[in-house]
């Protein structure tokens, strides 16, 4: 009897002690860098001072992360969003996909929250939302961003969901128009007075869509439908008005490639049999990775965008690329030229943050959200440099 | 007197005898009853885990899923109210390794391994037992060899005193969230020996329930607080089954059983920032016919024959426009026989051999057909009755037929052989305790959506492999009180268990890059440590109150130990708390009964890496359950004859049947306590129901 009851007392204690407490929503933990703490005045015209990081989370997790990397302070600085709007229900939203900075607000696309959440850019205090269902990517011009979407007209075939490009006003975060386009619209560029978007059809494997959408922003009509390639996904324009834009192929006989398409007259001028995962542009060269998903390879390379030309294929110099387990995203500093890349290890733990110089040397490596995904520069004056 | 009182003495003693080799909470069997299940159970030298008639009624539960959280080492992943989907997870070596037994022949999904318990309801169960590594009796199919744990459900058998011809049961229950649940069962002997039972069950929900996020910070504040309400969890469900029952020698017998469910449910979703319902929509129709023969020749060679053919559709729709329209049909078949074989070869030796054979077929939206065959081989040793010892040794055939989605044509074929070896020990016969142990390989081969799905399925994946070591210990210890008016006898029993596991070669999704493309590898390596303990015990007061009580807990650690360049290298496996426990304690007046039972899930990771970010706090629940039974008396001129009978004429009345009536009510989540077994799948706060039972 008394072992009984000497168990028994055991448990309650054990009880008693993992009680369960009120859950506390996670505030920003701030990682030190090592870089120089600056203040934000000496700062150069057109030189960020912190750079933005929308971390996706897996589907269904909620765990979309909005971190900061702050230039000036020479931190790294997590959950900001949360940290900054902590009465916001259910925190930032299920798996970010597209982050912006455009005049002086921060926009976020949460994919299956299907919404965009608008932030001040300096401060990231929430300032409403837009809700765009299934919403994938955004660019903006002229007071309007631009949304596209896999949600298109409703009530149709549901053998083909059209999606769309939604245009919302950036002053009054209303919905503007909608213009219908292809199957699964993926990255949008704007060159002159048109919008252009891919359109993947990666809700319809194998018969990915193989089309570019024109629009024209005077009229928000789509104006022209043209075939870029099998399943395309990354658009971006040059300063020279051309749009390079990958196409990922089906995954079995066809390969992923790079194309070069100019806008005026628009065709395809160049293609690349490079299976470019993802790219960004600063100036005249085009940073780009490729990561063979079969071989879990990667290719890190540059490509000078006047030449056309590969001017080389190891942008890392100092052996650090073996470290990247599944390159997820990059971007290049516009005024130091250092090259951001993250990693997503298996997808579902937390990624990398990983910073080289401009001659492909590692500067440092920070812990960041999961499947860290999408950067946004902040600059001082909230003025947005040209390219 | 003297004589009766003496007699109750022999029964209980006997029964007490018996109920040690259970888990079970005693509770004054039959001397009729003692008999048939100690010819069974004697055969388990690891006694399972088990919950049974009075007990199990009281839980305040719908699905046999409810009831499996009270076992230890049993992990139940549910995803919150009627609909949702629950299965179980032993001693953490994942839902895919467990074989779930109904009257002895496996539920199968060749689909996705995964067998949803909250479809099974408790109304037709009479026992639910929990095996860890295998039941420990040689005499068993083949194909029960092959599970790492085993669940198995027993439906009530119809019984008839002397002179009875049938009986009917009528119960109607309702509670919160619009729960319906009426039910009927009719029970008919038609000779002797052959019986017929038939039940049906309507069970209809809306599913709507509050449900709670309340966040803070870390000073304290409030950061938000927003109830809301579940969407799109309803149910509607029907039950069928039907069983034709010939126990037609002292040895042998034949059932035949037919088991149809049909059912339309929401599938609720998870609940993330700007979404609160969802639009998925499930049907489900189960069907299947099984049937077994089971005799006994020359004293000793037993034989048992099984069969079953089973037919289970589903439809899956995905209605929100905003998503990937879905709207897939799965069609499963399986055709199932086994021949099981035991021979006692002196009266210390036992020897089987079982083949089974399994043919499943998946149709519609996908195509892949499977044969697989399962020999057995086993032998029992018992060494005067101290040392008893069970090998076996299992061999699994699986070939696949067919082409997958892409038009490949694959026809994978794997063979695998394992052992198992369990032992127990009885030191003295004087007291009941008892060492055991066991070693046990168990390989999960790939489902068909492991390897077939779209873009998903991997036709190169190994089976993965389960390695299991147990040891343990258990005692049982009745005792007397005495009281002022007599000697009330009571008993208390203990049972610990340490284990550890190994599973290898573990079959995960892995990402295949973007655009919803994964692909399933044999990536993972899992290391599980556990400690098991439950204990019970049964106190018999005077004026006829008998208080029970049962505590269960486990302790595991599951670590990820894949590779050391992981972040998550040594960390818990997701879902798999630390601490987890129950405690029954039912204290019952003859007719009435008051039981209170309280669950506890300890803290816990959503994902491999145990940061603060897939934290999860600790739940526990407390639920309450009252009830009580009586005869309704029929008012007619009989009445006041029975006034005037004697004892003796009282006493042959008192078997001929009066309705009963019976009465609960049920409080579920009592403290309303706001809690996720899954991320993002909020449960039901308090809930209630009523049930109202007629027996006749």
């Amino acid at each position: 009897m008394y072992r009984y009851f000497d168990i028994l007392s055991v448990v309650c204690l054990l009880f008693l002690t993992s009680c369960r407490h009120e859950v506390e929503i996670i505030l920003s933990e701030n990682t030190p860098l090592p870089i120089e703490q600056r203040s934000v005045s000496d700062f150069a015209e057109g030189e960020p001072i912190g750079m933005y990081l929308l971390n996706e989370g897996n589907m269904g997790s909620n765990k979309a992360r909005l971190d900061y990397v702050d230039f000036a302070g020479a931190q790294y600085v997590s959950s900001i969003y949360t940290d900054r709007n902590p009465n916001v229900v259910k925190e930032l939203g299920d798996v970010g996909n597209d982050l912006l900075v455009y005049g002086s607000k921060l926009y976020a696309v949460i994919n299956c929250s299907h919404k965009v959440e608008v932030m001040d850019a300096k401060s990231c205090e929430r300032l409403g939302q837009v809700d765009i269902p299934n919403c994938r990517y955004m660019t903006a011009y002229g007071g309007k961003l631009y949304v596209s979407s896999y949600v298109g007209p409703i009530g149709i075939d549901p053998n083909a969901q059209q999606g769309a490009v939604y245009e919302v006003d950036t002053a009054t975060l209303a919905i503007t128009a909608r213009v219908t386009v292809g199957f699964q619209p993926e990255e949008l560029a704007i060159v002159g007075e048109n919008l252009y978007v891919v359109n993947s059809g990666g809700y319809r494997p194998p018969v990915y869509d193989t089309t570019m959408s024109v629009i024209s922003l005077k009229a928000m009509k789509q104006t022209k439908q043209v075939r870029v390639g099998i399943n395309p996904y990354r658009l971006k324009a040059d300063k020279y008005g051309c749009l390079w834009l990958t196409t990922r192929g089906n995954y079995m006989n066809e390969e992923a490639k790079l194309h070069l398409f100019s806008t005026n007259p628009l065709q395809e001028i160049e293609t690349f049999d490079l299976p470019v995962t993802d790219f960004c542009i600063k100036g005249d060269s085009l940073y780009y990775y490729a990561f063979d998903y079969n071989t879990n390879k990667a290719e890190y390379g540059i490509i000078d965008i006047p030449l056309r030309k590969q001017v080389t294929t190891s942008l890392i110099t100092d052996g650090t690329e073996s470290e990247i387990q599944v390159p997820y995203a990059i971007a290049v500093n516009p005024h130091n030229g250092d090259i951001y890349l993250t990693d997503a290890k298996n997808y579902v733990s937390s990624g990398m943050l990983h910073c080289y110089d401009r001659n492909g040397k590692r500067l440092w490596s920070v812990r960041a959200g999961d499947i860290p995904a999408h950067f946004a520069f902040v600059y001082s004056s909230f003025l947005i440099p040209h390219s | 007197m003297r004589k009766i009182y003496l007699l109750n003495i022999l029964i209980l003693s006997i029964s007490f005898a018996f109920a040690n080799q259970t888990d079970s909470i005693w509770t004054g069997l039959q001397l009729d009853e003692i008999e048939v299940s100690a010819a069974r159970l004697e055969k388990d030298i690891i006694i399972p885990q088990r919950l049974e008639g009075k007990q199990l009624q009281s839980l305040n539960t719908l699905s046999v899923a409810d009831a499996i959280r009270y076992f230890s080492g049993a992990q139940l992943k549910d995803y919150g109210g009627v609909a949702g989907l629950k299965t179980v997870n032993i001693r953490s070596m994942g839902t895919n390794h467990i074989g779930i037994y109904y009257n002895g022949i496996q539920i199968g999904n060749a689909q996705n391994g995964q067998v949803d318990l909250g479809k099974f309801s408790l109304e037709n169960i009479e026992q639910i037992d929990l095996y860890h590594g295998q039941r420990s009796d040689i005499f068993q199919s083949a194909r029960e060899f092959g599970s790492a744990g085993s669940v198995y459900l027993t439906s009530r058998r119809p019984r008839f005193k002397e002179g009875e011809h049938f009986h009917i049961k009528a119960q109607m229950r309702a509670g919160s969230f619009r729960l319906i649940n009426p039910s009927v069962l009719v029970d008919v002997r038609l000779t002797e020996k052959i019986s017929m039972s038939m039940n049906a069950e309507l069970t209809s929900s809306d599913g709507k329930y509050k449900f709670r996020y309340k966040r803070v910070t870390p000073s304290g504040q409030t950061a938000y607080d927003t109830t809301a309400v579940r969407q799109n969890g309803d149910i509607n469900a029907i039950r069928a089954e039907a069983s034709l029952n010939d126990y037609y020698s002292n040895t042998g017998f034949v059932r035949l059983q037919l088991y149809h469910y049909n059912s339309e449910r929401g599938v609720p979703g998870a609940i993330v920032n700007n979404v609160w319902r969802n639009g998925e929509r499930l049907w489900d129709r189960n069907s299947f016919v099984q049937a077994q023969w089971e005799d006994e020749f020359f004293n000793r060679w037993n034989i048992r024959v099984n069969a079953k053919y089973a037919n289970d559709f589903t439809h899956y729709i995905n209605y929100d426009n905003r998503l990937l329209y879905v709207d897939n049909r799965y069609l499963q078949q399986e055709i199932y026989l086994s021949f099981a074989n035991c021979v006692k070869l002196f009266r210390f030796w036992d020897l089987s051999v079982a083949y089974d054979l399994q043919w499943n077929r998946l149709s519609k939206y996908m195509n892949a057909n499977r044969l697989s065959h399962w020999l057995s081989l086993a032998t029992a040793f018992n060494v005067k009755n101290y040392l008893r010892l069970q090998a076996s040794v299992l061999g699994t055939f699986v070939k696949d037929f067919g082409k997958t989605q892409n038009g490949k044509t694959s026809n994978p074929q794997a063979y695998r052989f394992t052992p198992a070896v369990f032992l127990s020990y009885r030191p003295t016969q004087k007291a009941d305790l008892k060492f055991n142990a066991f070693y046990k390989q168990s390989y999960r081969f790939p489902t068909f959506n492991d390897l077939y799905y779209t873009d998903m399925g991997n036709a190169d994946l190994r089976p993965e492999l389960a390695k299991q070591r147990s040891v343990g210990l258990s005692y049982t210890l009745p005792f007397c009180v005495e009281t002022r008016k007599n000697v009330k006898r009571s008993m208390f029993s203990i049972q610990a268990d340490y284990y550890y596991n190994r599973i290898k070669d573990k079959i995960i999704a892995y990402p295949k890059g973007q655009q919803f493309r994964w692909t399933m590898l044999n990536l993972g390596d899992v290391k599980i440590n556990g400690l098991d303990v439950n204990t019970q015990l049964v106190f018999a007061f005077d004026h006829d109150v008998t208080l029970t009580t049962k505590l269960q807990y486990t302790y595991q650690t599951a670590i990820d130990v894949t590779d050391p360049n992981d972040v998550f290298y040594g960390d818990q496996i997701p879902y798999i708390p630390w601490h987890s426990g129950s405690a029954i304690v039912m204290l019952s007046w003859r007719e009435y009964t008051l039981n209170y039972s309280f669950m506890y899930v300890g803290e816990r990771y959503n994902e491999q890496e145990n940061s603060r970010y897939n934290y999860m706090q600790p739940w526990y629940t407390h639920d309450l359950s009252v009830s009580g039974e009586w005869e309704l008396k029929r008012k007619d001129r009989y009445a006041e004859r029975e006034k005037t009978a004697t004892l003796k004429e009282q006493g042959a009345r008192s078997k001929n049947r009066y309705t009963k009536l019976k009465a609960s009510v049920d409080i579920g989540n009592l403290l309303g306590q706001d809690y996720e077994v899954i991320l993002n799948y909020p449960m039901p706060k308090q809930n209630v129901k009523c049930t109202v039972t007629l027996t006749y």
